[in-house]
């Protein structure tokens, strides 16, 4: 039946779509730019429609790709594909959270989503970020490993730099108040001085971050209205303007 | 009555579990009053409104009533009275100073006897039973005060004008005194009637009440104010609704909108955004001789051409169309450049929107192309959801991540681009299109760290900062940020260009910058001297 | 036993899945695979309790009546609408074209309008309050000239100056931030597989 259907809605509706399509988008683009000058109903009616389609798309796929081919697979193999009626219990029980009295069913899913999520993310943290980053962060410092005469000096100090620098950033995030002694003054001091520096470093970086995300911004920016503008040049030339 | 903690209900006293939940008891904070339905701490024995006991059980009988011990209300007095039996009563010690007897208060019209003999505010007589202090058997263990304790007689006494009567208090404002109930004339100075320890004296402590009664807030007495509180109100109110002059340390606060940027200076700024926006449309590229790609997109340009006819590359879409102006350039440039030197790709995505983007980008490569064919030169697997789960999944088996591709719906091994795949070490290069630094990280952690396959990251230039510290150790192997990246690539690759002629709109888009920041600096030392 | 359960899967499903990770064992593989592809299905019915939230939440809004109904009536069909296009007539074509011509444009030009608010958020950002001020000014546009394809015409300095800034203090400052996150998600993932923390159990 939904073959039938879609090969219907295909056969009526291509020519008219690649169509109609451009005005709708353009339409829409319009609708979105209009909050430049102010929050208004036709933006607001834009945001609406946005989220409803998103959910409905994502939806669309999850079912399409995930569910249905393990339904199927289940269905015609239960013996090899048994494990997948379990899931689709849990994610059934899973469903139980949008209703209220029955949210708690949710709770056995949820400890299996929680436990393995953990799982992979400290096994990801420790062996992806942690140990490489602390790996590559110990340099060497001398300067004929990286070459003969000032080229070595200065990649030598751009080591001592980025070493000493990690170490001030990670200071910058220090909150605690001073212990009492000497060792702890001194301790806390230089802890406070490569805070302040970490802090000078972290300037900068928010500086590049700044950058790019301006970058990006008006990249997107001149996407769409250039996308606008040809779109009414083809349709201008359509009309023999 | 026991108010359970966990469901808030009343079990009757005793219990040890609740009767709707079931919980214990052991550790209630309230308890309800059974006479008055008042909400007592766990501590109290009497109720705090009623005096009721609160451990009553069931079948108990309570403490009779008139056991109980009233609070105590003093009469309401005039101002006028109060003042006559004042001044009757100075006479009286004065005359009693100098002949050295004890006062004798002749009665006043309107006062009883014993009225007279104690002050102006003698309150009603309280009788024997009001007398006795409530029993305190469930925390002392004994009763207090009982008739069988001799106290010594007590005797009217002096009382400075200090105490009880009379104006008095430092700022002179007129307290009400709280009298204590004076006894009968026949019990005044019985032992019997002695269960006040400070039943007799004149002009008692004002606070006597709270030594005698169980402890409770202190009763509401009207009184008109004197002539001292006015004026300390009114003082008061003068000093709440005057504005104090404070020099010192004043900061003057500009009005919000005298910091910001003005409407018309708003507008004409987001004018010159759009000008340079819609800029390329009128140069068209003028600045796309100057050009010149970077050492990151070159490497990228060597690795793709020095691979195989016939190599597989894995491509993930992972951006959502918020960021598709920047990336699509870029990943349009990169899969032409595939496309021409003839590699297999096999393209996913963990984000639902990725897939329809490169469904799109795909749809251009194949109506430039029309020998580039779905299935044996491309195949789009679709989405995969789970984030860690799904990249990780990956490691393991490719048909365990993907039971059929996105366009076709068949399953792997029956399309030729993907028949011989079975895990992510069957592919020479993996390419990951984000605009998240999470997504890119994740793929490290997952699938970059546990392989040892060539890894390159094509990312928006926001997220490009975040991500140099993996690019220095070595985990990615490029890093290019899409927008100007999109512009070198398609110079340094030689393929068709679309994004070529946008160096001029990011030009101009650097020289609104730098006059918005040397006009906010100008405005901004202007407004600093004018303050000064 | 209603808390208990829940609390034991995650702690058993969470470990077998991290022994996986570190050991290599065809049992241990095997079954670490299973559960990773049912988190996977799990991901994708999550996906549809979030959407019958949605509905829900919005068809309670259009039931009372409230002033923004029609709104809220737009969304829903859009949803339906969508999912029909993509469940019910798959082949078609018709969740392409919504894709295309609707989802894209509209998530598209969101983005891009932040490069009006951008711009807007600089004229502030850009003032040289004080030190911290002026090293955030200079390295936003030091990075963003270096950043411009015709970069290295302007100066050949330029593209190294935008290298040395990314390589040493930026990835100092983000590395610094890496490091701790992984620190803070190593104890947070911990205090999930010991049973310290476990949000997911709450009545």
């Amino acid at each position: 039946m939904s073959e039938v259907l879609s090969g219907l809605f295909g056969q009526l509706s291509t020519g008219t779509a690649e169509v109609i399509g451009p005005w709708v988008a353009a339409l829409l683009t319009l609708a979105v730019l209009s909050y430049v000058f102010g929050f208004n109903p036709v933006f607001r009616l834009a945001e609406y429609l946005f989220v409803g389609l998103a959910a409905g798309y994502a939806g669309a796929l999850a079912w399409n790709q995930v569910i249905s081919p393990r339904l199927q697979l289940l269905l015609t193999d239960p013996s090899t594909y048994w494990y997948y009626g379990l899931f689709f219990f849990l994610g059934l029980l899973l469903l139980a959270r949008a209703f209220r009295p029955l949210s708690t069913l949710a709770n056995l899913p949820l400890g299996m989503l929680f436990g393995i999520g953990a799982a992979l993310a400290l096994g990801g943290a420790l062996t992806g970020s942690l140990i490489p980053q602390v790996r590559a962060a110990v340099v060497s410092v001398v300067p004929e490993d990286y070459g003969p005469g000032l080229v070595g000096w200065a990649y030598a100090l751009d080591a001592v730099l980025l070493s000493l620098g990690t170490i001030a950033v990670l200071s910058a995030f220090h909150f605690a108040t001073q212990g009492r002694g000497f060792v702890s003054a001194l301790w806390h001091g230089l802890i406070r001085a490569l805070g302040r520096a970490g802090r000078v470093l972290l300037m900068i970086t928010f500086g590049a971050l700044f950058a790019g995300v301006a970058f990006t911004s008006f990249a997107l920016l001149s996407s769409r209205l250039v996308y606008l503008a040809e779109h009414w040049f083809k349709l201008l030339n359509r009309l023999g303007l | 009555m026991i108010v359970c903690p966990a469901c808030g209900h009343r079990t009757p006293e005793g219990a040890e579990l609740c009767e709707a939940c079931g919980r214990s008891l052991a550790n209630f904070v309230y308890r309800v009053c059974p006479s008055c339905g008042a909400l007592n701490s766990a501590q109290h024995v009497f109720c705090h409104r009623c005096f009721a006991e609160l451990t009553l059980a069931e079948g108990e009988e309570p403490i009779p009533e008139s056991t109980f011990v009233r609070p105590y209300t003093p009469p309401i007095v005039t101002l006028e009275e109060e003042v006559t039996t004042q001044a009757v009563h100075r006479e009286a010690k004065a005359q009693a100073s100098e002949t050295g007897a004890l006062p004798t208060s002749e009665a006043l019209p309107g006062q009883t006897p014993s009225e007279a003999e104690l002050g102006p505010r003698a309150a009603a007589p309280i009788s024997e039973e009001q007398a006795v202090a409530p029993s305190m058997e469930g925390e002392m263990g004994e009763t207090p005060a009982s008739t069988e304790e001799a106290l010594p007689p007590l005797e009217a006494a002096e009382s400075p004008e200090v105490l009880g009567g009379g104006p008095v208090g430092a700022a002179g404002v007129e307290t009400p005194a709280v009298q204590v109930a004076p006894p009968d004339e026949t019990q005044a100075l019985t032992p019997e009637a002695a269960a006040n320890p400070l039943e007799g004296l004149d002009d008692l402590l004002p606070f006597e009440p709270a030594v005698t009664l169980p402890h409770r807030p202190s009763q509401h007495v009207s009184a008109a104010p004197s002539t001292t509180e006015d004026y300390e109100a009114e003082l008061f109110q003068q000093v709440a609704v005057e504005r104090a002059p404070l020099q010192e340390g004043a900061q003057v606060v500009l009005p919000r909108t005298a910091q910001g940027l003005p409407q018309i200076g708003r507008t004409i700024l987001y004018i010159l955004v759009l000008l340079a926006g819609v800029l390329p449309l009128f140069t068209w590229g003028q600045m796309s001789s100057f050009v010149q790609p970077r050492e990151s997109v070159l490497a990228l340009v060597r690795t793709i051409e020095e691979l195989p006819s016939g190599a597989e590359v894995l491509l993930s879409f992972d951006y959502s169309p918020t960021y598709a102006g920047e990336l699509d350039p870029l990943a349009l440039a990169v899969v032409r450049h595939l496309a021409r030197r003839s590699v297999r790709m096999v393209v996913m995505s963990t984000k639902p929107e990725g897939i329809g983007l490169a469904e799109a980008i795909y749809r251009t490569i194949t109506e430039e192309s029309p020998d580039y064919r779905y299935g044996e030169h491309y195949v789009l697997l679709g989405y995969l959801p789970g984030q860690e789960a799904g990249l990780r999944s990956l490691n393991t088996a490719l048909g365990d991540a993907f039971k059929i591709d996105y366009l076709q719906k068949r399953p792997l091994g029956e399309l030729s681009a993907t028949s011989g795949l079975a895990t992510l070490k069957d592919f020479d290069q993996i390419i990951v299109l984000s605009d998240d630094s999470l997504t890119v990280q994740r793929w490290v952690e997952q699938v970059q760290a546990q392989s040892d396959i060539p890894f390159h990251a094509l990312v928006t230039s926001a997220v490009e900062p975040l991500l140099v510290p993996y690019q220095r150790s070595g985990q990615l192997l490029s890093l290019i940020p899409a927008a100007s990246g999109a512009v070198e690539y398609e110079l340094a690759g030689s393929v068709k260009p679309s994004a070529l002629f946008r160096s001029d709109a990011y030009a101009a888009f650097f020289v609104l910058l730098l006059v918005v920041a040397l006009v906010t600096n100008a405005l901004y030392a202007r407004r600093g001297k004018r303050g000064s | 036993m209603r808390r208990f359960l829940p609390i034991a899967v995650a702690i058993i499903c969470g470990l077998w899945v991290l022994a996986d990770f570190f050991v290599s064992h065809p049992l241990i593989d095997s079954v670490g695979a299973k559960l990773l592809e049912g988190v996977m299905i799990l991901a994708a019915f999550a996906l549809f309790a979030g959407i019958l939230n949605l509905l829900g939440f919005h068809a309670r809004r259009i039931s009372k009546d409230q002033k923004d109904w029609g709104y809220r009536l737009v969304l829903m069909v859009a949803l339906g609408g969508t999912l029909i296009a993509g469940i019910v007539l798959p082949g078609s074509g018709a969740l392409s074209w919504i894709f295309g011509y609707m989802y894209y444009p509209l998530q598209s030009t969101m983005a891009a309008l932040l490069a009006f608010f951008v711009v807007s958020a600089a004229y502030r950002a850009f003032r040289l309050r004080n030190g911290e001020a002026l090293i955030m000014l200079i390295t936003s546009l030091v990075v963003l000239l270096a950043q411009l394809p015709f970069s290295n015409r302007i100066s050949p300095y330029l593209p190294l100056l935008r290298k040395w800034i990314l390589d040493v203090p930026v990835t100092a400052g983000t590395r610094g931030i890496i490091l701790g996150t992984a620190l803070g998600t190593i104890t947070t993932s911990l205090r999930i597989l010991l049973a310290v923390d476990h949000p997911y159990a709450q009545d």
